[in-house]
C-alpha cells in the first residue's frame, strides 16, 4: 500500500484505489443481496467490510494504530469517490462502529475503553446508538432514560428508539440522566452498554421502504460497569455533541460521490440514446439533468471548500449543517426525478433489498429513503435552526415558558 | 447597522486575495458608477500573463474583484473585459498581444453580447457584420463578437467609433449595468481587430458563466448580510424578527444557497484556469439561481421596505437576475452535458 507521508492526493494514489476497487467489488452484489438470507447478509457485510480493511478502507479516517487506514482528509474523499464510481457495496451495518466509535472513544475515551473496543468495532463488531426517545427526538436533551448508580456500577432503565440496526448490535454508545436534579444539559452520562444481558430488549422498526433499518431497544435494569462511562459522569451531553458534529459531515460524502457517479452515468446513457436531439431543443429530461448536475457540482465545491478548511485545522464547524441540508435535500430531488422518469415502472416494487448503500439502481427505494438523510443526524428543520443562530448570530427562539 | 456574520465571506481566499477583496469593496462602491472603476489599479488586466502585457495574477485574484462589483453593484466594465474578452484573446491562435497590453491598462473597456454567442454574428461568412446587438455596457471603446468565418470561430472588437457602427443606450432593468444597442452595417472583418479560438463557443460560455456567477454571487451576499442586520434590528411582538422560527429558516436556507453558490463559483474559478470548464458551466446554471433566490429572500425578509426603491434591494434582485439570465439558459445547460458526456483528457485531480 502507498501512504502518501504528506496526504497528498497524486494520480498514483488514485489510480491504486481506482484499481483496487475494481478488483475487489462484488460484481452483482445488489441482486445477490435481495436472495440473501439476514445470515447471509451479515456475512456478506462481514466479508465485505474485512476485505476493506486489508487496505485501511473501511475506517480510512481512523489512525493505522487502532486499525483504520490513516488517511488524511482529501484521500478519504479520494477513497469514498472511486468506491462510488464502481458502484461497491456501502459499510452502512457498521456505520456507529466505524465513525462514531472511534470518534468518540479517541476523543473523550479512557485508554482501556479505547484498546478494548476501537480495533473490534472497525474489525466488524456491530455497535448502535442509543440516543433519540419516544419523548426526546429533536429535543434530545429532554432524554428521560435512567442509570442508577449500583454499587460501583449502574443500572439503566427506560427505552431508546430510532437506534439503527441496534437488532444486530453488540454494544450501545448510550445517553442516559444520571443527575434528574441537574439542569437539561448537566446531568446526563455517556454509557457503553453491553447488549448481550438480561434487562435489554431490541424490537426492530419497519420503515417507509419496508425494510427494518432501525429499533426500539428496552432497558430494564441492563447492568453498566463503571468502566463503561465515557468522559466524565453528568458530563455526557458535550461529549455527544462532537459525535453528532461527525454525522452530519463526513457521513454525506459518501452519499454525495455516489450521486456524482449515478448522475455521470445517467449523463453518459442520456448522450447515447438522444444523439438525434443534440442540436435541437433541449428536452424536459435534459434541462431537469443538467439542473440537477449543476446542483451536484455546488454540493460537491460545499463540501470540497469543508474539506480543505478541515484539513487547514479550521474546526470552528457550522459548514457540517451546511452540507446536511444540502446533499439531503438534493438526494431527495434526484431521487424523485429518476422515480418519475421511470414512470409506470416505479409502480412496481422489485423484492426488498437488505439496505448495503444508496443512489441504488431502484429509484424508488432511494426516494423513499431520502427522508432518513433529511430527518437523521437532526432534522433538517433543526440545522436551519443551528445555521440560523450559530452561523448567521440570529436571536434564540424565545422558549416557551 | 451590526457587523456582517464571517460565514457570510468566502473563506478560503489567500491573505493577498481577501486584501484585495477589501479594496476592490471600497473603490467600486466609491466608483458605483463608473465603467472604468478599477482600470487604472491594473484590475482590468488580472489574470493575463505580465508577458502578454497583462497585469499577472490568477483567474482566482480575478474572482475576488468580480465577486466585489457584484457585492457593490457598480457598473464597472471589469468584469466582461478582463473575465471575458481577455481570456479569450489570450487563448486565441495566434495570441492578439497588441490589444491585450493596452485592454489590461484599462484603455480599452469592452462591452459584450447579451445573447450566446452562437447566436452572434452568424452572416460573417461574407466578411462583414450585420445586425443589431444588445449588449452589456454603456460608455465603453469596443464591441466583443463572436462570429463564423472559413469554418472557424473568432471574436471581433468593433470600435464604438468606427463608421458602420451605431450605438444608442437602452433603458435596463437592472440600473447598475448599462445596457446598450450596436447596429452594424457590414462592419468589414478586415478593419477590426479579430482574433480565431479554438473551441470559442464553450471558451465563451464557460467565462460568461463564471463572471456571471461570481457577480450574482457578490450581490448575494450583499443583500443576504443587510437581512440579517435588519433581522437583528428590526423587533415585533416585542422580539427581533430574526428570532422567529420562520424568519430564521428562510435566512438559513439563503445562507446554504449562498454557500453553495460561492463554493461553486471560487472553485470554478480555478478549474477554469487549468483549462475544466465543467464547473464554470454548472455555476452559470446554478449560482446565479442561488444568488437570485438569496435576493429574493431579502426583499421579502425586509417586509414592505424591501419593496421599495430607496432600500435599494432592488439593486441586488435585478443584479442577480441580469447575471442568471446571461448565464442560466439552455445553451448553458446543453455546454454542460456535453461536456460531461466528454470530459476533458486531463482532468484536474478532484
Amino acid at each position: 500500500v502507498t501512504h502518501v507521508a504528506d496526504g497528498a492526493v497524486t494520480d498514483a494514489f488514485r489510480s491504486e484505489v481506482a484499481d483496487w476497487f475494481a478488483a475487489h467489488n462484488p460484481v452483482g452484489w445488489r441482486d445477490a443481496v435481495r436472495a440473501m438470507s439476514t445470515e447471509e447478509w451479515l456475512d456478506f457485510n462481514r466479508t465485505w467490510l474485512r476485505t476493506l480493511n486489508t487496505r485501511g478502507y473501511g475506517a480510512p479516517h481512523v489512525p493505522r494504530e487502532w486499525g483504520g487506514g490513516g488517511y488524511s482528509l482529501h484521500q478519504q474523499v479520494t477513497i469514498l469517490s472511486e468506491w462510488a464510481r464502481v458502484d461497491a457495496p456501502g459499510t452502512d451495518l457498521f456505520e456507529i462502529s466505524l465513525f462514531h466509535v472511534p470518534g468518540t472513544l479517541l476523543a473523550a475515551g479512557t485508554d482501556e475503553q479505547r484498546q478494548r473496543y476501537v480495533r473490534q468495532g472497525i474489525d466488524g463488531v456491530i455497535w448502535c446508538q442509543g440516543f433519540s426517545e419516544p419523548g426526546a427526538g429533536s429535543d434530545l436533551a429532554s432524554l428521560r432514560t435512567r442509570a442508577v448508580a449500583d454499587g460501583d456500577g449502574w443500572r439503566v432503565h427506560g427505552q431508546k428508539i430510532w437506534s439503527s440496526h441496534a437488532d444486530h448490535a453488540r454494544y450501545c454508545l448510550l445517553l442516559a440522566r444520571t443527575n434528574p436534579d441537574a439542569s437539561r444539559h448537566h446531568g446526563i452520562t455517556y454509557f457503553i452498554c453491553d447488549l448481550d444481558q438480561p434487562g435489554v430488549e431490541v424490537r426492530p422498526i419497519t420503515q417507509t421502504t419496508g425494510l427494518q433499518g432501525f429499533c426500539e431497544i428496552f432497558f430494564d435494569g441492563a447492568h453498566v460497569g463503571p468502566d463503561g462511562v465515557i468522559g466524565g459522569v453528568d458530563d455526557g451531553w458535550a461529549v455527544a455533541q462532537s459525535t453528532l458534529e461527525t454525522e452530519r459531515g463526513v457521513l454525506g460524502l459518501d452519499v454525495v460521490e455516489r450521486m456524482g457517479h449515478h448522475l455521470h452515468r445517467t449523463v453518459q446513457a442520456l448522450a447515447s440514446r438522444d444523439e438525434e436531439h443534440r442540436s435541437g431543443e433541449l428536452t424536459a429530461d435534459e434541462a431537469a439533468l443538467a439542473r440537477l448536475l449543476a446542483r451536484h457540482h455546488a454540493v460537491r465545491a460545499l463540501c470540497g471548500h469543508a474539506v480543505d478548511r478541515l484539513e487547514q485545522g479550521d474546526h470552528s464547524g457550522g459548514l457540517a449543517s451546511l452540507m446536511k441540508v444540502s446533499f439531503s435535500e438534493l438526494l431527495q430531488e434526484l431521487a424523485d426525478w429518476e422515480t418519475t422518469r421511470r414512470g409506470e415502472a416505479a409502480l412496481v416494487q422489485r423484492p426488498p433489498m437488505h439496505f448495503c448503500g444508496y443512489v441504488t439502481d431502484e429509484p424508488a427505494l432511494d426516494w423513499l429513503h431520502s427522508w432518513g438523510w433529511t430527518i437523521a443526524g437532526g432534522a433538517n428543520e433543526i440545522q436551519r435552526n443551528i445555521i440560523g443562530e450559530r452561523l448567521l448570530g440570529l436571536p434564540r427562539q424565545p422558549r416557551p415558558r | 447597522m451590526s457587523a456582517a456574520p464571517p460565514i457570510l465571506a468566502y473563506q478560503s481566499l489567500t491573505d493577498e486575495q481577501a486584501e484585495l477583496g477589501r479594496g476592490a469593496q471600497a473603490l467600486l462602491t466609491a466608483r458605483r458608477d463608473d465603467e472604468r472603476a478599477g482600470a487604472d489599479v491594473g484590475w482590468f488586466g488580472i489574470g493575463i500573463p505580465e508577458e502578454m502585457g497583462g497585469s499577472g495574477g490568477t483567474l482566482g485574484d480575478l474572482a475576488v474583484v468580480l465577486e466585489a462589483a457584484g457585492w457593490a453593484t457598480a457598473a464597472t466594465a471589469v468584469s466582461l473585459t478582463a473575465g471575458l474578452t481577455a481570456p479569450l484573446l489570450a487563448a486565441a491562435d495566434p495570441p492578439v498581444r497588441d490589444v491585450l497590453a493596452p485592454l489590461s491598462a484599462g484603455q480599452l473597456a469592452v462591452a459584450v453580447p447579451t445573447a450566446d454567442p452562437a447566436h452572434v454574428g452568424a452572416d460573417a461568412d461574407r466578411g462583414q457584420l450585420s445586425g443589431t446587438v444588445q449588449a452589456i455596457g454603456g460608455d465603453v471603446d469596443a464591441l466583443a463578437v463572436a462570429f463564423g468565418h472559413d469554418g472557424r470561430s473568432g471574436v471581433a472588437l468593433v470600435p464604438a467609433d468606427h463608421a458602420s457602427v451605431r450605438r444608442s443606450p437602452l433603458v435596463a432593468l437592472d440600473p447598475s449595468r448599462p445596457l446598450s444597442a450596436w447596429q452594424l452595417d457590414g462592419v468589414a472583418l478586415a478593419s477590426v481587430t479579430i482574433a480565431f479560438v479554438d473551441g470559442l463557443v464553450e471558451r465563451w460560455r464557460a467565462h460568461l458563466s463564471l463572471v456571471s456567477a461570481l457577480d450574482a454571487m457578490g450581490a448575494a451576499r450583499a443583500a443576504l448580510a443587510r437581512t440579517i442586520a435588519y433581522a437583528r434590528d428590526r423587533e415585533q411582538f416585542g422580539q427581533p424578527i430574526g428570532s422567529f422560527q420562520a424568519y430564521k429558516h428562510r435566512a438559513a436556507t439563503a445562507l446554504v444557497e449562498l454557500k453553495l453558490g460561492q463554493a461553486l463559483a471560487f472553485r470554478a474559478a480555478d478549474d477554469l484556469a487549468h483549462g475544466d470548464t465543467t464547473t464554470a458551466l454548472a455555476a452559470g446554471l446554478t449560482a446565479t439561481r442561488s444568488a437570485l433566490d438569496v435576493c429574493g429572500t431579502a426583499v421579502q425578509l425586509h417586509g414592505a421596505i424591501g419593496f421599495t426603491w430607496e432600500a435599494g434591494l432592488h439593486r441586488y434582485l435585478k443584479r442577480a437576475r441580469t447575471a442568471q439570465l446571461l448565464a442560466d439558459r439552455p445553451a448553458t445547460a446543453r455546454q454542460l452535458l456535453a461536456r460531461t458526456a466528454a470530459p476533458p483528457a486531463t482532468r484536474r485531480p478532484a
